[in-house]
């Protein structure tokens, strides 16, 4: 893309293109995180975008146990929140003082079936959908919420965390201020939040341009020699408001240009928040928008929701970039590709596993056969009486571990009888299905036959889970709770026993 | 006796066979090998509770990888979820579950005790209202075996009529009679003697004489295998043991012997000693889920604050699949990642879970090793020492009185 420097004196970039479709500005790239300190001796897998990446919770992937994961589920890469695992003891926490890098820690072993190549690890200072915190930011704090409450995490004590856990191979996604940090996750949030989260006032704005502007530089200063570094793109702000901190962005490779001699290092991803709630019926536009190529789209904007890449200055054109947003299904996913987007975050997986559903559909090369009839894009499992004897694996030809050895009418009674077995099979079944359908979405975009897949999958699935009655879910779990409006929502889960005396 | 039993004994057909393959030289322990219809069982052995046809967050493939040979799936649960027609229509719980080794099916029976306040208990069976949605039901022998042909499972238990163990006078007695009657019920009714095994169940409460006549009652029809029933119910150590003690000498010895729910490695061994061939409980993946590993040296709640910057394996040494380090293809897992995910996240439930099972079908595995070498009195003398810390003020009375009976004395050091 950009004017490349001599490939003999610079790493190669975390980051390359390597197909770009002509309509759409969905794109073909591989990110390996270890190029920036060891190019060519990796040992985590590099990964092949478009993709997913996995949030963890509390460093495990929710559902499923180390053995699982290297034998059954095929992860591209990981995301671990630091908050996760701070406590009171700032510094003293038992992370830290493990002296272990936090993939010892957490054991997240290489895929038996490739044992040399680790899987990528992302290390956020919050989670992907982190709970809105009581009290806001600071200049040197970004607010968390730990096991212990809510902290004021310093950023200096961010940083020394950050380098005892890393290593080498460590992706680094740098903090983010965000005013509401980040969009309403369900509509009760959204009416009770006082300030209007789709619009940032003007005094808010330079706030958050000066400190994400300092946050992001001290990062890269800290960490890009070693590290991939990804900086976020700020929300709901227009790319003119945000030139300074694009600028001293990207100034900052300049300035390691200068001290380090012949490493010229650039930033390595840009972390795409985008304000787009799938909750709010009006923040959810249709998937069949068009391809965002229009050359009418307003070039000086981005959109308050949507990020448009084409008026980036072109030193953050072609880096990673990285979504993570809530996706609430496939097509939020199609779509996320067609405006650019490379990694997009997997909470939806384990959203949908929790609501006992188990995905069923697939990306195929065949036209659809019966065309105008939309069909879903799951299965509950809870409608016992549909499934209770259904001794057909999850999905049709699916080879996931799940499908291989147990059957819909297994899983159907594990959910009746709120087995947590029934979880661990759907989640499974559910990121092998996306796995797949990453797959087959880059190999459409190698064959320059992205659009027509992306038009067939629309045509052909229902979008969202809409016609999937979801029951209830396993216990709630941290990852699961939203600290506001948990005192006066109802409980996710109907309690299974009532006093016998009602009964009768 | 109150009432004799009139029709003559019904013998059972045996779809088992059972071969004791090393006696221990001191006590009444033994090894043995039990080939059922899913395969070899190597007695002593724990069979861990599948409650609901799953082991609480293990997949089969991990069960398996244990080295799991039976579990226990639970017929008042399968009962109602998925039910009887289903299970039909599926082809039995072993397809179910996608589990290739064996089921022991109980018979709904222990309900009873905990239910007991809703239930009434007839000659005809178990009557008593849905704890779901509060319909009459009725739990008669036939019935219970019904449901056990319908699960498929290769061991099933007679419907005995369970009484708490603390109860005394004449409900006990009535209880062991009925007890005897429900079995020759349940042979009669076991649609599949040829792959099901029916286990007769031992009532009779504390009362040895009651326990005597059950015992010679039931070894009459001749089951392929005899357990004891109507324990671990909360009664004094001491007295359980003299109860299984009794027990066991007058069962044939040409038949599993099985001790129904202990699962504490103290009482397991001390059964083992006193001739017990099989053991289940939920204890150990119940345990597990509050955060507690099972180990030689104790029970580690690890939801306790200095297991936070505990960073060593939750057992060291142990070769289960979570205490195993990264370089060996093991998981690598430190307490102090199991303090951060205790009752926060369910897989940490399931790690501690895949521990405790290993821990307790390892700990049958080594005991039998023992009894094979006969080394059985030394073995079950380390196993204390290792636990009470080397302490023996700690070891507790009842497990030493038990041990006496069988010619091991824990507080003496020779041997």
């Amino acid at each position: 893309m950009a004017s490349a420097p001599p490939p003999s004196v610079v790493p190669l970039p975390a980051f390359r293109i390597l197909h770009t479709q002509a309509h759409t500005l969905a794109r073909l790239g591989l990110f390996s995180p270890s190029a920036v300190s060891r190019p060519g001796k990796s040992n985590v897998s590099a990964i092949p975008t478009p993709n997913f990446i996995l949030p963890t919770s509390r460093g495990t992937i929710p559902h499923i146990t180390p053995d699982i994961a290297r034998k059954h589920v095929d992860i591209p890469a990981v995301f671990v929140s630091l908050e996760d695992f701070v406590d009171k003891t700032g510094l003293k926490s038992p992370v830290a003082q493990s002296k272990r890098k936090i993939r010892d820690y957490i054991s997240l072993l290489p895929p038996l079936a490739n044992p040399t190549q680790q899987v990528p690890i992302f290390l956020s200072p919050r989670r992907s959908c982190p709970v809105p915190t009581s009290q806001p930011n600071s200049e040197n704090t970004v607010s968390i919420v730990t096991n212990d409450g809510f902290r004021q995490l310093p950023i200096s004590d961010y940083f020394t965390l950050v380098s005892q856990l890393k290593d080498e191979d460590t992706v680094i996604v740098a903090p983010v201020d965000l005013p509401l940090l980040i969009s309403p996750i369900n509509s009760v949030d959204a009416t009770r939040a006082s300030k209007p989260w789709k619009h940032i006032g003007g005094n808010r704005v330079r706030k958050m341009v000066t400190r994400n502007e300092l946050w992001s530089v001290s990062t890269l200063k800290k960490f890009a020699a070693q590290n991939a570094v990804i900086v976020p793109l700020l929300p709901g702000i227009s790319v003119l408001e945000q030139a300074p901190y694009l600028d001293s962005i990207l100034k900052v490779e300049q300035a390691t240009a200068v001290t380090d001699g012949n490493v010229k290092r650039r930033i390595d991803g840009l972390n795409v928040l985008e304000l787009a709630s799938p909750f709010i019926p009006e923040s959810y536009e249709p998937v069949a928008r068009a391809p965002a190529c229009d050359p009418a789209h307003d070039t000086t904007l981005t959109s308050s929701r949507t990020v448009d890449f084409g008026i980036l200055p072109s030193g953050v054109r072609d880096v990673l970039r990285l979504n993570l947003g809530y996706q609430s299904g496939p097509h939020d996913v199609i779509a996320a590709v067609e405006r650019g987007h490379d990694l997009v975050c997997g909470d939806w997986i384990t959203a949908t596993t929790d609501a006992g559903i188990a995905f069923t559909f697939a990306i195929s090369g065949n036209p659809m056969s019966r065309p105008g009839e939309k069909v879903a894009i799951g299965i509950s499992l809870w409608e016992n009486d549909v499934y209770a004897t259904d001794l057909s694996p999850l999905s049709d030809e699916c080879e996931c571990y799940t499908c291989k050895y147990h059957h819909r009418a297994y899983v159907a009674h594990l959910l009746a009888a709120k087995e947590m077995l029934a979880w661990t099979l759907l989640q499974i079944h559910n990121i092998h299905t996306v796995n797949r359908f990453m797959r087959a979405i880059r190999d459409a975009i190698k064959d320059d036959k992205f659009i027509e897949i992306a038009a067939e999958f629309r045509r052909k699935y229902i979008p969202q889970l809409e016609g999937v009655t979801p029951g209830g879910g396993p216990r709630v779990r941290g990852y699961q709770v939203k600290l506001a409006g948990m005192m006066t929502d109802k409980k996710l889960n109907e309690s299974p026993f009532q006093n016998f005396s009602i009964v009768n | 006796m109150t009432k004799m039993h009139t029709a003559a004994p019904q013998v059972v057909k045996s779809a088992l066979t059972f071969e004791v393959i090393a006696q221990c030289s001191t006590t009444k322990a033994r090894a043995s090998s039990m080939t059922l219809p899913h395969g070899l069982v190597e007695a002593p052995m724990f069979m861990p509770v599948a409650t609901q046809a799953s082991l609480k967050g293990l997949t089969p493939e991990q069960l398996d990888n244990l080295g799991c040979k039976i579990c226990l799936n639970n017929t008042y649960h399968l009962g109602l979820k998925p039910g009887k027609d289903v299970l039909d229509a599926i082809g039995g719980a072993h397809k179910l579950q996608s589990w290739s080794r064996n089921i022991l099916t109980d018979s709904g029976g222990f309900q009873m005790v905990s239910l007991l306040k809703l239930a009434t208990i007839t000659e005809e069976g178990v009557r008593f209202l849905s704890p779901h949605d509060g319909t009459p039901m009725l739990l008669t022998p036939e019935h219970s075996i019904d449901l056990q042909n319908s699960i498929g499972s290769d061991i099933i238990m007679q419907l005995d009529d369970v009484v708490h163990t603390l109860t005394t006078g004449q409900r006990v007695e009535e209880a062991m009679q009925r007890s005897i009657r429900w079995l020759d019920r349940c042979i009669a009714a076991n649609k599949h003697p040829d792959r099901q095994n029916l286990f007769a169940i031992i009532q009779g409460g504390l009362d040895l004489d009651l326990r005597r006549t059950c015992c010679i009652e039931m070894a009459k029809r001749n089951t392929p295998g005899i357990a004891i029933g109507g324990l671990s119910g909360g009664e004094a150590k001491e007295e359980f043991c003299k109860v299984v003690s009794y027990c066991t000498d007058l069962l044939p010895r040409d038949k599993p012997i099985y001790c129904m729910g202990v699962g504490y490695a103290e009482d397991m061994l001390v059964s083992v000693a006193l001739g017990v061939d099989l053991f289940d409980c939920v204890y150990p993946t119940r345990t597990a889920r509050f955060g507690n590993a099972i180990t030689a040296k104790g029970v580690l709640n690890l939801r306790n604050k200095c297991f936070a910057t505990d960073y060593s394996p939750v057992e060291d040494d142990c070769a289960c699949p979570i205490c195993t380090p990264k370089s060996n293809g093991g998981m690598g897992i430190t307490r102090s990642l199991i303090h951060h995910l205790a009752a926060k996240e369910t897989s940490g439930a399931h790690m501690l879970t895949l521990h405790n099972v290993h821990y307790q079908l390892n700990l049958m595995r080594s005991a039998r090793q023992a009894i094979i070498r006969d080394e059985f009195p030394s073995f079950i003398k380390k196993f204390f020492a290792t636990l009470h810390g080397g302490n023996k003020e700690k070891y507790p009375t009842w497990a030493v009185e038990a041990l006496r009976t069988v010619n091991v004395d824990l507080l003496d050091n020779s041997r």
